[in-house]
């Protein structure tokens, strides 16, 4: 039963942990919270449901629908937040913008969609594979080893590729970057990209896994994926991993010993008493000051 | 004539910062601005670099209009500069400040040869390349951004006051490097506070003062010019820095 329990936490988990790489991105990047990150969630899921109901077959369906995202996030920046970049407004004004983003296209995939839930088709047949008694399907260990190997590759990409190091330098000086010959609008949208990506990735393994889709399925999880990357640190990639999965194993735990109406508030819970200890969260390093 | 900027004016909101600014560099110069805090000096390489962009007249890079031009785009070109502050990256190591000045190199071979050829001119880099550059000391941080500067293989060097708070010893290594990186073949556009050691590194100055140029002309006669005597060059040096201007004087005659 516990072993039951810690192998559903770990599932969860590991999906938040792949939503919050979405906030950290671009949180490492542009020190900005992008709230509209649930909504594109959303979005993911609602494309691969519409391209496969243009009968373009499930595989080439998810690579559209995870790319489309993509392209999506490229666009939410540059519609609504490079404008605001370009003014020097506050990063408080980004921020609202990101939430009133977030409704917009919620509000769209419902005038196109329907508010109601939709079927997600499966990826794979679902089958259980028994751990001792407890069992975990394979679409769990599906997400579990997809997320570990996306963290994988951007990790590889962040540390050790040309643009993933022109990324860190647009972190640390924008105007310092671009004298270094960097395109930083570039950069910035690619960082958007990415994060559009992994958040279509992420749904459509939770998707496949409930097997149900709709607008706001973004709210909750992107609430609680964002706790997940504050509690393990924003901005660090391995620190959306660990505060994911501690996110995910104390839900499913207490949902066996609480009762499952509290496992909402208990991850909460988790989350202030972390920032209470270490407000930079588990991984977070204190900013270090421009020299 | 590498660089022409003709008639410029910048502005921040309602301040006026340069008001009609003519300055020309040919090729193989080294050009010093020099003036008071506040004139305008680093708004004028700012405004040359893409960082500021102009309100009124053009700039013209090897006769080509590059005014509207965007900063990374001019380091294509072949414009590299080094801000006030150095403008380091504090949380990369030296090695990756140093390879993210040859952004816009693709070839390998060519990124590893400057490196080697930047690891060469300023050994104290070399040999601390694994270490993050916001722990190095103030004379090492202008090394490093005046090598990573290097590394896009510019044509043009705009340097905004690289002697600033650096010991007198230092101010004569990085001095003797700019005259180094000069003689290669790079044309260098030089702020600097200290008049003397301005116009003693120089071909020509340029005095700015309140976004206007009021002065300008070779710096050996501007040595012996009244105005530029009595507003910049009363200043008491300390020995090592006559040391170091003596020298530069000797080398420019």
């Amino acid at each position: 039963m516990m072993l039951q329990q810690l192998l559903n936490g770990m599932a969860l988990g590991m999906a938040y942990a792949l939503i919050a790489v979405g906030y950290t991105l671009v949180f490492g990047i542009l020190r900005l919270v992008n709230f509209s990150h649930g909504a594109v969630y959303a979005f993911g899921a609602h494309m691969v449901v519409f391209f496969i109901g243009m009968n373009f077959g499930l595989l080439p369906a998810v690579v559209f629908g995870i790319l489309l995202s993509g392209l999506l996030g490229v666009l939410i920046d540059k519609i609504a937040l490079n404008p605001l970049r370009k003014k020097k407004s506050p990063n408080i004004s980004a921020l609202i913008t990101t939430i009133g983003v977030s409704y917009i296209i919620q509000n769209l995939l419902v005038l196109g969609f329907g508010s109601g839930r939709k079927s997600f088709p499966k990826l794979i047949e679902t089958r259980s594979i028994m751990i001792g008694d407890a069992q975990i399907t394979n679409i769990q260990l599906l997400m579990l080893v997809v997320s570990v190997v996306l963290f994988l590759s951007l990790t590889v990409l962040v540390k050790y590729t040309k643009i993933g190091l022109a990324m860190r330098a647009v972190e640390q000086h924008e105007t310092n970057a671009a004298l270094m010959g960097i395109p930083t609008s570039f950069i910035i949208s690619f960082t958007f990209f990415l994060g559009g990506l992994t958040a279509a990735i992420a749904s459509v393994l939770i998707g496949s896994h409930y097997e149900i889709v709709y607008p706001t399925m973004g709210m909750m999880i992107g609430l609680k994926a964002f706790s997940a990357a504050v509690l393990g640190g924003i901005g660090v990639f391995y620190g959306s991993i660990v505060g994911g999965l501690l996110i995910g194993l104390t839900e499913a735990l207490a949902a066996t010993w609480f009762g499952a109406e509290y496992r909402d508030s208990v991850a909460f819970i988790v989350l202030i008493l972390v920032l209470i200890l270490r407000p930079m969260g588990l991984f977070g390093k204190k900013g270090l000051n421009k020299v | 004539m590498i660089l022409e900027v003709k008639d410029v004016y910048t502005s921040y909101g309602h301040i006026h910062a340069l008001r009609g600014v003519d300055l020309v560099i040919n090729e193989g110069e080294i050009i010093s601005l020099i003036g008071a805090n506040g004139a305008g000096k680093s708004t004028l390489l700012g405004s040359i670099a893409g960082i500021h962009p102009t309100r009124k007249g053009d700039i013209f890079y090897n006769g080509e209009k590059i005014t509207k031009n965007r900063p990374h785009q001019l380091v294509k070109k072949g414009i590299s500069m080094v801000v006030e502050g150095r403008g380091i990256f504090p949380r990369l190591s030296v090695e990756e400040n140093i390879r993210i000045g040859a952004y816009i190199i693709n070839n390998r071979q060519v990124v590893h040869n400057t490196m080697d050829k930047i690891y060469t001119l300023f050994p104290r880099l070399s040999e601390r390349k694994h270490q993050q550059a916001g722990t190095l000391s103030g004379g090492e941080q202008q090394m490093l951004a005046i090598g990573r500067a290097l590394m896009s293989q510019p044509k043009l060097l705009l340097l905004d006051e690289p002697s600033l708070g650096l010991a007198p010893k230092l101010v004569k290594i990085i001095f003797e490097m700019i005259q180094t990186i000069n003689k290669e073949g790079i044309s260098i556009l030089l702020i600097e506070q200290n008049a003397n050691l301005a116009l003693s590194i120089s071909d020509r100055t340029y005095v700015l003062e309140n976004g206007e140029i009021t002065l300008s002309g070779a710096s050996k006669d501007l040595r012996h010019h009244e105005g530029i005597k009595k507003a910049y060059l009363g200043e008491v040096l300390d020995n090592t820095s006559q040391e170091v201007i003596q020298s530069f004087q000797a080398s420019n005659l």
